[in-house]
């Protein structure tokens, strides 16, 4: 219970803490209206999805959670993308980003808590694992933020190029969604690596969490993929001046 | 181009024909059948009964799948085409009980298998 727990809420809330932390990296001489400005919007949508979440799960043939689970996950994409490439809307694009992120994880979270299950174990088991769980990730994001504020002095490109591989995640998330779903077709398998570095094990979980990773992708994520990281790279090109305007 | 060549063209078009429907069900976090023979190189419907009041979350890693389940309602996904092989599923809010493998079959290994059920 403990450890399913824990793992549970690090799956869930590490892609979320590696995005926040990288925008707070760029935003971080306003980051009390970055905060301000993610956590209204997300608190909002969380509300609104886990109250209708049984309404949602049956819409579209049962698929309607997938709908809107990927809808968010390319929202976010869409968002970083005017991020980048527009300064001026910079910040509160960046925080609806987070908020479309925080949303999906959020939920599933809250299902997991309150499930009727839970209600026979113990909940000093429960809230441990929560407390382990969120400790570990916000552990890895405190590393992760000081990381990048020294590479962000020295190597923009390299900064650049990590917020775009968190940012074509979501294009990854959403196009598994999609295809199991049935709405976009699959293609055949691109590559196998679950042998030398499954899903399951530390690095493939933080390198799932950091840019989508995949033991098994198909074409149409491959192909998704690469075009999600080229525009993602192209919107910033300028970001280097963004940030100088902003700060 | 006359008509009768366009509907004669048509005719050649492959069709799509549906996928393949199986059925998995969840009783006190443990999936039913644990071991899923379904045939490689096909695209799958795989639509799951969960009969326990609280939600789960079929999950595999092989497979590329997650799908939150509701309590007492189904949920439909589509899988593959598979490559022959074992493809290991869970239930990620039950992982210590809710276990299972889904076991794709060539060919001619899968007609036996209907065969062998069949009879």
């Amino acid at each position: 219970m403990l450890i399913n727990t824990v793992l549970m809420f690090l799956r869930e809330l590490l892609p979320l803490f590696l995005l926040l932390a990288t925008l707070l990296v760029w935003h971080r001489n306003r980051w009390r209206r970055f905060i301000l400005l993610f956590s209204l919007p997300a608190i909002l949508m969380l509300i609104l999805f886990s109250s209708n979440m049984l309404w949602i799960s049956e819409q579209l043939d049962g698929f309607g959670l997938e709908l809107l689970y990927s809808l968010l996950y390319a929202g976010c994409f869409v968002l970083l993308c005017i991020a980048v490439a527009k300064g001026r809307v910079a910040m509160p694009f960046s925080a609806f980003a987070c908020a479309c992120l925080l949303s999906i994880n959020g939920s599933n979270l809250l299902l997991y808590i309150w499930l009727p299950t839970q209600s026979n174990t113990a909940p000093s088991a429960l809230l441990l694992g929560i407390a382990l769980g969120v400790g570990i990730g916000s552990s890895i994001a405190v590393l992760w933020y000081y990381l990048l504020t020294e590479l962000k002095q020295w190597h923009i490109l390299s900064y650049r190029l990590l917020l775009s591989l968190l940012g074509v995640r979501q294009i990854m998330m959403a196009s598994a969604l999609l295809i199991q779903s049935d709405w976009l077709p699959a293609g055949p398998q691109l590559w196998q690596t679950e042998q030398w570095l499954p899903e399951q094990s530390e690095l493939g979980f933080f390198l799932q969490a950091l840019l989508g990773y995949e033991a098994t992708p198909v074409l149409s994520q491959g192909l998704a993929y690469i075009a999600g990281l080229g525009l993602l790279l192209w919107c910033s090109r300028n970001l280097k001046n963004n940030r100088r305007n902003a700060q | 181009m006359p008509w009768q060549h366009i509907a004669l063209m048509s005719l050649a078009l492959p069709v799509l024909a549906e996928p393949m429907l199986f059925e998995l069900q969840i009783k006190d976090h443990l999936f039913h059948p644990s071991v899923l023979y379904v045939p490689a190189g096909e695209k799958i419907k795989l639509l799951v009964l969960n009969q326990d009041p609280s939600p789960e979350e079929f999950e595999s890693f092989s497979l590329n799948r997650e799908k939150v389940i509701l309590g007492n309602s189904k949920a439909t996904l589509f899988i593959g085409p598979l490559q022959p092989g074992r493809y290991h599923f869970f239930g990620e809010y039950n992982p210590d009980s809710a276990q299972g493998v889904l076991i794709a079959l060539p060919e001619a290994q899968w007609q036996q298998h209907r065969e062998d059920n069949a009879n």
